[in-house]
């Protein structure tokens, strides 16, 4: 019997989630409540679709840095359409998932066709998304920064209240049905399939007819689309768009998706790696108040778990490496069953 | 294939057990929370009546959690909570008091407003950051019968208390201050906090109303906003607005450290003599600085009494069960703090007077 | 590199010591060397004196690199004997070996670009005093240095300015500041212009006339006529022999590389269909590529011969449509051929690159996805959806149709061998049914086994009436595979052969710009 690599790593990622969850539930009195796990689903669920908008860009091959950026722009343009224009949040949704796509496709446009590295262009384009939304901020008679808070029905029935009382927010599912969905468009289309191949070998890839070019764009929209929806709901949750929105939301995305099993460098890994990434580091935060720990610690343990998923990773790759070579002795020695 | 099949039956086996784990948890705290609500007072009575004593918890006996959400732990100030915190519960060994950071994220805050619900502590204390975010789960802490505790920063939410130093009437005040010692002529500049906090930091707010209000000879500038109350920050902004405004003779500053900061660019700039700095807060460096002339002046708010207070409070309403659960307000009881001006003349008497010398030590060697 | 500090200390006096410039510098005798037990050297003999530019020719696999290897002590000898100014010395490393003043100048440049030619000679080795360098006597000594070899170099000039040519001489002058008498060259010229080339070989001359020893390692025969003093030849590890300038010419080179030719049964031909045909006039690309004519047929092989650089992939890539051509035509069938290589793959193209693990597969994938990224046109479906079953079924033929190993389409292709690696980048193409199939050194690391099979499948998809295009540097692979050989020499087809009169000496000859019996001049 013999199981994929992957599957090993997902299995590993899986079981880290219960693992944790079992702790906690064991050490922790209100871990393990009915409030408590909708809100951890709530608030995993921001995070886990701009992972799972990232995985794209990062299984090509690349990075997104402008997620954070996206996000407070998007943000704030989602709270002034309601509050100004006073339009429906099931349209606004729309609205806000095209804008953070149309910022995607800026960042694909800059990276293939200017040609610059993605880690720099989205690093800048990120600021400017940033810049943007600082300058869209609401802003009383007197030009001074105020908060407006949105008050649309359908608008915050995405996020500021459960489904039904105790129980999960609409967000929890909005997240998972995208994550499912991305899932079936990384496994089961031509263009997922692309998107593993260039980050595999981007060489090859063009040499098999695969445009490049364009499978990087279409990463770079997805990626933006879902910062753009998760921008929606994270403010339908807050009920206003504060100017720090989608502070250090990048690096948490990639980390989740690091964590997660989504490997920088690209070709392996998809959007269930990234949504147990940001499960898991959801919990993990979520625990470690519980124990009435000093928020700074919170810092120090996210570092470790970074770096020991990373170290896992690439004891991982090596004991991956000693089976390969077991593997292609084998193969190149047992005869093929059906010749 | 047979790999492929194994490593999904797996997978999915491992599925089935979350979600299995999950429903099970949840199952189980339905019941739980229904339980609570039935040990819960059911007060009819809506008007803003005081309770039966003691309906609440008696806090010397019994166990009593309180956190203070700030928006960062580092500082003097948050030294000088912490002295104010210890005075205050030295009495009650079985009060837990948690500082949590939020780091200048409002939605920190919010993750710990849901935390402080779900622990289900008995009182929190915080400074808002975003008056629209918090407002939500201070609303969902305050139904759990949970008090909330603002201090100088509000929230939307119509909650239990809200204490200030007086900030919208500080501001008034400086301006009062200043134009007293240059005979209502001259320049002025303002130097605030964070643009997103303008909101609820209405002190230079009350600075540029009075000035336009009373002192017609001294023509207003600018107001600039300073990110995460940045020192350094704040004196590039005013190295740029003494470029723009080479006749600037007094400047207010939202707060002490970014007097600080201010103070350093009018050095840079060599004109001392010709600009006042005028801060707030009344710091621990910022009346070194008035005490050696470098910084005309500052109000002082009793930051340990604020503090003090607030926990003072905290602790009554666990005492009395008090919270929008059971007192229903219109709107949010507020509780002002008075502010004392201080310069070269009475500086003396504040640094004597003041906690300061406790809660920072090393500033007074 | 700590290490080499010790060792190798730069000379204080290196540019006005009288050296040796005379007589014997460096001998070889009876040198073996085993690999696993595979003997690859056997007894090679070779000499050089000081002052003396030495060719060392030979077909891949002579051997060449073995012994060069074995001098600079990369590799330790088995058996046999080196001597350094007739003293018999002991190389263990490559350390020893600059320590006796040997130096090699690699192909891939060791250089770093934004440092100056003076830092990048006196980069891991800089004149301190007091840990502070002093860039005065380095830079008087450079000075010194570049006179005395007659060298056009600004010594503050950054290396990413430099060409490729003042590049490699950045190299030589390195080796030389370390007191280097004997400079070996391998293949200096494969990434030169012709104009570059020129201003190595004065050098190369100046270098010459001071008293270094030179050992060239080439392919190309016009640059041993140009430079060398002696040539030796090597073959299946053995040194057929050692040639004076007034005995080099072209017949009696290639008949000592090539050794005595065996002929083998040709694989029959099918008939040539000149319906399908795929034509190119005119096309040149970059200084590579001048004037390219010529037809391929459906049904024949079509080899490509030249020398390594001698811009026969650039030619395929632009007919590929990977590479742009400067000017030319490219037609199927009187059809222009598109510069889309996606549009291309759609009109049945196909690629089996030269460079497998770059360009060739996507290595921490399965075979399955890989034999079906080009296919992704006919398996996809409504919005791109891919049907799973589909791509099985056409995984699972390819695997069955080309017998690739393990029969398992789940297991990753970085995990294989060679051979059948290669074999699923080929059936990526052949279970497309290609028109034309382009293969760029397609049995280059693969074992004589599976090398039959890919000669079968290529010529099956011939039969089927299909163009087969075939560059090889493998001259016993095109002259028994190929039914018509096209050989490039100096941007052009230089002759052709028909594969039945083609031999690899031709082939050989033909390359190096000499004209045969066998082949037709173009």
């Amino acid at each position: 019997m013999r199981i994929k690599s992957q599957s090993i790593r997902r299995l590993v990622a899986v079981g880290l989630v219960l693992a944790l969850v079992v702790i906690f539930a064991i050490t922790t009195p209100t871990f393990f409540g009915a409030r408590n796990i909708s809100i951890l689903l709530k608030d995993s669920a921001y995070l886990g679709l701009v992972a799972c908008g990232m995985a794209f860009p990062m299984i090509g091959g690349g990075i997104d840095l402008s997620v954070g950026g996206i996000v407070c722009a998007v943000g704030i343009i989602s709270v002034h359409l309601s509050y100004d224009f006073g339009l429906s949040g099931y349209a606004i949704i729309f609205i806000a998932t095209l804008a953070g796509a149309a910022f995607g496709l800026l960042n694909g446009i800059i990276v293939a066709k200017v040609g610059l590295t993605e880690f720099v262009a989205t690093l800048a384009s990120g600021f400017l998304f940033l810049g943007l939304g600082r300058a869209l901020v609401f802003k009383d008679a007197g030009g001074r920064a105020v908060t407006r808070a949105v008050s649309s029905e359908s608008y915050l029935s995405f996020g500021k209240n459960p489904l039904w009382e105790n129980g999960w927010y609409l967000i929890t599912f909005v997240w998972i049905v995208v994550a499912v969905g991305l899932y079936i468009v990384l496994k089961k289309t031509k263009f997922g399939l692309y998107t593993y191949a260039i980050g595999s070998n981007d060489k090859a890839a063009k040499m098999s007819g695969v445009d490049t070019t364009k499978i990087k764009i279409i990463g770079f929209i997805i990626s933006g689309a879902c910062a753009g929806l998760a921008a929606f709901l994270v403010t339908a949750n807050l009920t206003s768009s504060p100017a720090a929105l989608g502070d250090g939301y990048e690096f948490k995305a990639i980390a989740a998706c690091v964590v997660g099993g989504i490997m920088l460098g690209g070709g392996k890994g998809d959007t269930i790696n990234a949504l147990l990434g940001a499960l898991f580091m959801t919990i993990i935060l979520n625990g470690i108040y519980k124990f009435g720990l000093d928020s700074t610690f919170v810092y120090i343990i996210q570092g470790l778990i970074i770096l020991l998923a990373t170290a896992f990773d690439s004891q991982f790759a090596k004991f991956a490496a000693k089976r390969r070579l077991k593997e292609q002795r084998l193969s190149d020695i047992t005869p093929a069953s059906a010749s | 294939m047979k790999k492929g099949k194994t490593s999904r039956i797996l997978a999915v086996l491992l599925a089935v057990l979350m979600v299995g784990v999950f429903g099970l948890g949840m199952a189980a705290c339905e019941k739980e929370s229904t339980d609570a609500d039935k040990g819960a007072t059911s007060d009819e009575d809506t008007g803003i009546t005081r309770p039966d004593s003691f309906a609440g918890k008696d806090i010397l006996t019994e166990d009593t959690t309180i956190w203070y959400i700030t928006l960062s732990t580092a500082g003097v100030t948050n030294r000088m909570a912490k002295l104010a915190f210890d005075y205050v519960i030295k009495y009650y060994p079985n009060i837990k008091l948690v500082m949590q950071d939020a780091q200048y994220n409002p939605e920190q805050q919010v993750t710990f407003l849901n935390e402080a619900l779900t622990q289900g502590v008995d009182a929190v204390m915080i400074e808002a950051m975003d008056p629209g975010a918090t407002q939500g789960p201070v609303e969902a802490l305050e139904a759990a019968g949970i008090p909330v505790i603002t201090i100088n920063l509000n929230t939307f939410a119509t909650h239990s208390l809200h204490i200030q130093g007086n900030d919208y009437y500080s501001g008034k005040e400086a301006a009062d201050v200043l134009a007293a010692a240059t005979d209502g002529k001259g320049v002025a500049v303002s130097v605030d906090g964070p643009q997103q906090q303008a909101e609820t930091n209405r002190m230079c707010v009350g600075f540029q109303e009075q000035l336009a209000e009373k002192y017609p000879g001294i023509e207003f500038k600018e107001n600039v906003y300073t990110d995460n109350w940045d020192a350094a920050v704040a004196q590039t902004n005013m190295a740029t607005l003494i470029q723009k405004y080479p006749d600037i003779t007094m400047v207010y500053c939202a707060s002490d450290d970014l007097a600080n900061g201010v103070v350093s660019a009018v050095k840079a700039a060599g004109k001392q003599d010709q600009i006042k700095v005028y801060g707030s807060m009344g710091m621990p460096d910022a009346l070194k600085r008035i005490q050696e002339g470098t910084q005309f002046g500052t109000y002082f708010s009793d930051n340990y009494i604020e503090m003090s207070t607030a926990l003072y409070q905290a602790l009554y309403f666990i005492q009395n069960g008090i919270s929008m659960k059971t007192m229903n307000y219109p709107a949010t009881p507020l509780l002002d703090q008075p502010t004392t001006p201080v310069t070269k003349d009475n500086v003396d008497l504040i640094i004597e007077t003041s906690h300061w010398k406790e809660a920072d030590p090393d500033a007074w060697k | 590199m700590s290490k080499e500090k010790n060792v190798i200390k730069i000379s204080e006096t290196d540019a006005s010591e009288p050296r040796k410039t005379e007589g014997e510098l460096l001998r070889c005798e009876n040198i073996d060397k085993l690999f696993s037990g595979v003997q690859v050297l056997f007894s090679a003999d070779f000499s050089m004196n000081y002052g003396e530019v030495h060719a060392l020719m030979g077909e891949n696999g002579a051997g060449k690199s073995t012994l060069i290897k074995i001098v600079t002590g990369v590799y330790h000898k088995d058996g046999g004997q080196l001597f350094i100014d007739g003293e018999p010395v002991e190389v263990d490393s490559p350390i020893d070996a600059r320590a006796l003043g040997i130096a090699v100048i690699y192909q891939e440049l060791s250089l770093i670009p934004d440092l100056t030619v003076m830092e990048n000679i006196y980069l891991g080795q800089e004149l301190t005093k007091g840990g502070m360098r002093q860039k005065k006597r380095m830079r008087g000594r450079t000075l010194d240095l570049i006179k005395k070899y007659d060298l056009n170099l600004n010594p503050d000039a950054p290396v990413e300015v430099l060409s490729m040519a003042d590049r490699q001489m950045v190299e030589v002058l390195k080796a030389l500041s370390q007191d280097a008498k004997l400079v070996i060259m391998d293949e200096p010229t494969s990434s030169l212009s012709a104009s570059e080339a020129e201003h190595l070989f004065k050098t190369i001359e100046g270098l010459k006339s001071k008293g270094v020893g030179i050992i060239y390692v080439t392919h190309r025969l016009e640059e041993v006529y140009r430079i060398a003093d002696r040539l030796t030849v090597m073959r299946n590890g053995e040194v057929v022999g050692t040639l004076t300038k007034e005995e080099i010419n072209p017949k009696t080179v290639t008949t000592m590389m090539i050794g005595r030719e065996i002929k083998t049964e040709r694989q029959g031909r099918a008939p040539r269909n000149e319906e399908m045909k795929l034509e190119v006039s005119g096309l040149s690309y970059g200084d590579l590529l001048k004037d390219v004519n010529f037809t391929a047929y459906g049904g024949e092989i079509l080899g490509i011969g030249g020398l390594v650089g001698s811009g026969r992939t650039e030619l395929v890539h632009c007919i590929y449509g990977i590479k742009k051509p400067k000017t030319g035509k490219i037609t199927l069938n009187g059809k222009p051929v598109s510069r889309s290589v996606i549009k291309n793959i759609n009109d049945g193209f196909g690629l089996v690159p030269e460079d497998r693990r770059q360009e060739g597969f996507n290595p921490i994938q399965t075979i399955e996805k890989n034999i079906c990224i080009a296919s992704y046109d006919v398996l996809a479906k409504v919005l791109g959806l891919v049907g799973a079953k589909k791509e099985r079924i056409w995984a699972e033929t390819a695997m069955e149709d080309y017998d690739i190993r393990p029969r398992d389409r789940n297991f990753f292709v970085e995990n294989m061998s060679g051979g059948n690696q290669q074999k699923v980048v080929l059936a990526r193409w052949l279970a497309r049914k290609p028109r034309v199939l382009i293969l760029d050194e397609p049995t280059v690391g693969v074992d004589v086994g599976v090398r039959a099979e890919l000669y079968r499948f290529m010529r099956e998809s011939a039969a089927k009436g299909s163009i087969i295009i075939m560059v090889s540097s493998d001259l016993f692979e095109l002259v028994q595979i190929s039914d018509r050989i096209l050989v490039i020499h100096d941007g052009k087809f230089f002759e052709e052969f028909e594969g039945d009169k083609a031999t690899q000496q031709s082939i050989l000859l033909a390359s190096s710009g000499e004209h045969t019996e066998e082949g037709v001049a173009l």
